[in-house]
């Protein structure tokens, strides 16, 4: 039997307010579409159940269309059971009184569901029953068994929160989590194992890497494959631009350490150290950039390079300004170093550039 | 630097004038008018060059000090400077500096140069220069420029960049506007703020959109479930009502069949002793067929009244006896006879060709004798032998005398003749039509050829009298007289010569022998005509009495013979039809009276009227049929009953009446609307909600920007602050030193001027009297002449520690006493053991000398 275990869609989700307009539009689409996209997966590939292990939704209230969508997708899925989870975003998101056949639910109640030899079970964790849950939790030993949960792994119970200590021995085989939005896991106990599937995409700098969900298939025991299934990758990279005069020198710098791919969103961070009148890094080699990948936010962090001790022999107004700033007090070094380079190219008369 | 000379080839006034410079000291006094002021301003331009003269310009220097008498505008400077001897050729347009010509000479190479002389050599601008090393009395400006300063900043740090804060303020004060402006607010942070603004404003739309939506969400489902109510409401309703149309449906089955039962029974009542079944009424209407077809048969008679009264016609024709076939061949055969001798005797007339017709008419008055014909026969051959002779004969020119020529009254006798004829022909046509036309035509040819004849006498005259042969005329002659008398043998028959006299009499030859022939043929026949007339009048005789006998004594024996032929065979004829019809009436009436009994006993069974049985049985079939169809239908629609009430389940039924699906189907349709509606919204607001996080993360972004601009701004009013504290800073490093030497130099001049003097950061230049600050603006001109002085000194002082440029005084001390004149005449030849003065004034008590 074959099951896709995932979690964290945050359908109706906004994107990270660094993107564009356009590009934070263009991703709530992708977004959609690979929930789509992973139901037809599942059509094609024999996938009998689907795990919605939490926030499928990014509100508790979300939006009668984003509701509409999801269960326009499940209800043409006929095929494939989508066992549905609510997380913490969507906890109180309730469905419309019509009764889909393939769309399983649980509660705040241990709630399972028997394929053949494999049990599923979940319970929506709340207030009520952090602490109880666990101890209603009753498994038979000779099925396969997979739970369902959404929170933080550890070894505390509470709200949002999945105590792994206590369901060792509870003859689980597979943990299928939800919350964290990386994929990863690790074992719960001789037995069994947990494991987040993570986003499917990701909707931010803060979602960056490798999305998508963990293929299990039932023999003997459960066996749990990633699959990456997100339409695009967000990568933060960074990249030492020391000793660059202007932008474009920048660009080719990153260039020469970053590979970037076309589809992908990247945030670039440049560092190292740049002479103190070399301005506007960031908004020019991200334009640079735009031909290499889909979006580049580039956050210039490179440190000014300021000489005080050259001016100290320096008599004229240059030298005067440098010295009276640099024994100002109240101002903060590196302001004081913003106010020299500014100085100085003012004096210079050089354009001045923020 | 030391100006060596001068020459100016036109400038004002002066023109082609040279001028030699001391180290020291060299001082012009002289009148007013002399080019002092000329001079100076020379000296100026040479360095700096002059502005434009345009239209706004004023009264300015080119202007001023375009030559008076034209030419070259402008001179040359000779200078040593830095161990090296530089000279300035300059010339002016008189408008543009644009068309200005310069050329530097360095140890007399030309030698190119970037920007102004004077800032080259002086390190300042013409303004700077205005202030330090010329002073006329014009300008006692106490003031530093921005050159001024940074030419003292440089001398204070020793070096030279050319730093100025003035620009560098500028460009940052107009970088700080970009982000902050003291009105109007388009500026980086207005802007910025006012986006915050209206994103907040849109924000806070689409959070009441977003915080109405569950309301909104909640009635959606409300009225979904209120839909779905009054759907199953509807459904229930419609359910019912098809109950209740199918107890309807079975009611009115019901219903139906009564009527049919009460239909059959209404038949029931008009038969007491009941509905004659299908078979007895069968042989009824059969037995009343037959009895109509007898009685029509009877009607129908074979024997008419018109037959008897034909009959009865026919019996007197025939009351001697009917002919039979025999006696009506005979008479047959006596008409063809009858008709034969008529034909015989009718044809000869009638046999005639037309031709013979013709011969006939023309012999009809006078036949034609043998011996007429033979005496034709022979003229002919004569005349054609005669005619044969005149052609054989040739014609000669031989004038003969004419003879032969026939008598005149021949001629006129033949053509009295000739008209008696015609006339008589005239006369005879009214009663014998062929012989008065012969007659006539006879007549008219013996007209024309006695004509001819005369005519051709005249020309046989005429040839004769022109010359023929004798034999050629005797010749003519014989033929002539053949002629004549052919002529007069044929003309009372007619005959033309037109196509000649021997055709002619060929003619009257071939119709004479003809007429002969005609002649006996009809002799003939009228013998035999009269044999055939002797025999037809016997038969018309006994066919006569014949027909008479039966009464037929007009029209042609053939008709006759037709017409009592057909009245033998009409007489026989109804005589066997008359016959006929008598028997088959004795039979008819047989057959009518068994046909009548079965009948007779049917309508006694059932009580019906034998008058009127043969109109009413077929109501009487029909009320049959409609019994048994009504019966029939009846036990069918029982059945139908049955099996819908069976199918249908009809055995309870229901106490309720029809529902009004009309207002639940309203209240449907309005909620559906409400719904729809509401949906509709629901979109709309959804995707007005939707756009909160974009707005809020825009908002997020524009408050950082604005944050940022701050900050930038404070970044930029910082820096200038502190680039005038620098500046500040510096000034007072080095304004110190010119206020120092300023009063030291006033105080050489006026003790008073030099005491508890300050000189701001600008070089403003204030004092103090009872205890208050004045500016030097306060002072007397003549004292502000000695601080400009003073201050310009000072400022040299300090600007040039190395090489001090030369100074100009035009007559800057016209305003002071003798005593400070005094003075400042001592102060000059001390300052000339430093600076190379060029001193100008027009009156003795101001000169210098040294």
């Amino acid at each position: 039997m074959k099951i896709i275990h995932t979690a964290d869609t945050h359908l109706g989700s906004k994107m990270d307010s660094g993107f564009p307009k356009e590009i934070s539009d263009r991703r709530k689409e992708e977004l959609r579409n690979t929930f789509k996209r992973l139901a037809e997966y599942a059509r094609i590939n024999g996938v009998e159940a689907v795990i919605l292990a939490g926030d499928v939704f990014d509100s508790d209230a979300p939006f009668k269309k984003d509701k509409e969508f999801f269960y326009s997708v499940v209800k043409n899925t006929p095929q494939t059971d989508f066992l549905y989870l609510k997380g913490n975003h969507d906890i109180a998101a309730d469905y419309t009184g019509e009764a889909i056949p393939n769309l399983k639910t649980f509660s705040g109640q241990w709630q399972s569901y028997r394929y053949g030899d494999v049990l599923i079970s979940g319970i929506e964790t709340g207030a009520e029953n952090a602490s109880s849950l666990y101890s209603t939790l009753d498994l038979p030993e000779d099925c396969l068994n997979i739970v369902v949960m959404h929170g933080q792994a550890g070894d505390v119970s509470g709200k949002d929160k999945v105590n792994l200590k206590k369901l060792r021995d509870k003859h689980i085989d597979y943990l299928a989590l939800g919350h964290v939005h990386k994929a990863g896991g690790g074992a719960l106990d001789s037995r069994g194992e947990y494991a987040y599937s993570g986003c499917l995409e990701g909707r931010g700098f803060d979602e960056t890497g490798e999305h998508g969900f963990f293929l299990l298939e039932t023999g003997r025991k459960i066996t749990r494959t990633f699959v990456p299934f997100s339409e695009r990758r967000i990568e933060e990279v960074s990249a030492d631009v020391t000793g660059v005069k202007d932008a474009y020198s920048a660009y080719l710098a990153v260039k020469r350490q970053v590979e970037f791919k076309k589809r992908n969103i990247y945030r670039v961070n440049l560092v190292g150290e740049t002479e103190f009148d070399v301005e506007g890094l960031g908004g020019d080699v991200a334009a640079y950039l735009a031909g290499d990948c889909l979006f580049a936010d580039v956050k210039d962090k490179t440190v000014k390079k300021l000489d005080i001790g050259a001016f100290e022999g320096d008599l004229s107004l240059r030298g005067e300004f440098v010295r009276v700033v640099s024994a100002a007090e109240g101002i903060p070094e590196e302001r004081k170093k913003r106010i020299i380079a500014l100085g100085l190219k003012a004096l210079g008369g050089r354009n001045i550039e923020l | 630097m030391k100006l060596l000379s001068c020459h100016i080839e036109n400038y004002g006034k002066l023109s082609g004038a040279d001028f030699r410079f001391d180290p020291a000291l060299t001082a012009f006094c002289e009148e007013n008018g002399y080019g002092k002021t000329t001079l100076a301003s020379f000296l100026k331009a040479m360095f700096y060059g002059l502005d434009s003269d345009r239209a706004n310009s004023g009264f300015n220097e080119r202007r001023r000090f375009a030559p008076f008498a034209g030419g070259n505008f402008g001179g040359s400077v000779l200078f040593e400077a830095g161990g090296k001897q530089y000279k300035i050729e300059r010339f002016f347009d008189e408008k543009s500096e644009t068309k200005d010509s310069f050329t530097l000479y360095t140890d007399g190479v030309p030698t190119p140069l970037q920007g102004s002389a004077g800032e080259k050599f002086f390190g300042i601008d013409r303004q700077s220069f205005e202030r330090t090393a010329f002073l006329s009395g014009a300008d006692v400006e106490v003031s530093s420029t921005g050159g001024i300063n940074a030419k003292l900043n440089n001398f204070v740090a020793g070096g030279e960049d050319g730093s100025n804060l003035d620009a560098a303020v500028l460009r940052l004060g107009n970088k700080g506007k970009e982000y902050k402006k003291s009105r109007m607010g388009n500026d980086l942070i207005s802007r910025e703020t006012a986006r915050i603004n209206g994103l907040s404003e849109e924000i806070k739309n689409a959070e009441v959109i977003a915080d109405g939506l569950q309301e909104k969400y909640a009635r959606l489902d409300g009225l979904e479930k209120e839909i779905a109510g009054l759907g199953a409401r509807i459904s229930a309703a419609q359910s019912e009502n098809v109950v209740l149309n199918d107890w309807e449906h079975y009611d009115a089955l019901l219903s139906e069949i009564a009527s049919k039962r009460e239909a059959a029974a209404v038949i029931e009542r008009r038969y007491p002793r009941g509905i004659p079944e299908k078979a007895e009424i069968s042989a009824a209407e059969e037995a009343l067929g037959r009895e109509k077809e007898l009685m029509a048969r009877a009607d129908g008679k074979s024997f008419t009244e018109e037959d008897g009264a034909r009959f009865a016609a026919l019996s007197a024709e025939f009351s001697g006896g009917v002919p039979d076939g025999a006696r009506l061949a005979v008479a047959e055969a006596d008409i063809a006879a009858a008709a034969e001798l008529s034909y015989v005797t009718e044809r000869a007339e009638k046999d005639l060709t037309e031709n013979e017709s013709a011969i006939m008419r023309r012999f009809a008055l006078r036949e034609p004798s043998e011996g007429e014909t033979a005496k034709v026969k022979e003229l002919a051959a004569r005349y054609k032998e005669a005619e044969a002779e005149c052609s054989r004969i040739p014609d000669s020119s031989v004038n003969a005398p004419a003879k032969g020529v026939a008598k005149k009254g021949a001629y006129i006798a033949a053509a009295a003749v000739s008209m008696l004829v015609a006339a008589a022909g005239i006369a005879v046509v009214f009663f014998q039509l062929v012989a008065g036309i012969v007659l006539i035509v006879a007549g008219a040819a013996g007209l024309l050829v006695t004509g001819f004849l005369y005519l051709n006498k005249k020309v046989g005259s005429a040839q004769a009298g022109a010359g023929i042969s004798p034999e050629k005329a005797a010749a003519n002659a014989r033929r002539d007289a053949a002629y004549a008398e052919l002529a007069s043998a044929l003309t009372p028959y007619g005959y033309s010569f037109s196509d000649g006299a021997a055709y002619a009499a060929a003619s009257f030859i071939g119709d004479a022998a003809r007429y002969g022939e005609l002649k006996s043929a009809r002799e003939s026949e009228k013998a035999l005509q009269e044999t055939k007339s002797g025999e037809k009048r016997a038969l018309d005789e006994k066919l006569g009495e014949f027909f008479a006998s039966y009464g037929l004594t007009a029209g042609s024996y053939v008709e006759r013979l037709a017409s009592l032929r057909s009245d033998a065979d009409a007489y026989n004829d109804l005589s066997e039809r008359k016959r006929k019809a008598e028997r088959e009436e004795r039979e008819l009436n047989k057959r009518v009276a068994e046909n009548r009994e079965p009948i007779v006993l049917f309508c006694r069974k059932y009580g019906f009227e034998e008058s009127g049985i043969a109109a009413g049985i077929k109501n009487i079939a029909k009320d049959r049929d409609g019994y048994d169809a009504a019966v029939k239908d009846i036990e069918e629609r029982e059945r139908k009953a049955a099996k819908f009430r069976e199918e249908k389940g009809l055995y309870d039924r229901p106490a309720n009446g029809k529902q009004d699906l009309g207002a639940l189907n309203a209240a449907l349709a309005a909620a559906q609307d409400k719904k729809n509606a509401l949906f509709s919204e629901v979109t709309d607001d959804e995707r007005e909600a939707e756009k909160l996080g974009d707005l809020r993360a825009a908002r997020d972004g524009a408050r950082q920007r604005l944050a940022e601009y701050r900050d930038d701004y404070d970044l930029i009013t910082e820096t200038i602050s502190l680039l005038e504290q620098a500046d500040k800073n510096l000034k007072d490093r080095y304004v110190r030193p010119v206020k120092d030497k300023f009063v030291y130099y006033s105080a050489l001049i006026e003790k008073t001027l030099g005491e508890k003097v300050t000189m701001g950061a600008d070089f403003s230049v204030r004092y103090e009297r009872c205890g208050r600050e004045r500016s030097e603006k306060h002072l007397s001109s003549g004292l502000r002449s000695i601080c400009a002085l003073c201050f310009r000194l000072a400022l040299i002082e300090n600007m040039y520690a190395g090489e001090k440029p030369f100074l100009i005084f035009d007559d800057p001390f016209t305003g002071l006493d003798e005593a400070h004149m005094e003075k400042v005449k001592e102060l000059l030849k001390g300052l000339s053991q430093k600076f190379q003065l060029v001193y100008f004034s027009c009156h003795p008590s101001r000169a210098v000398t040294y």
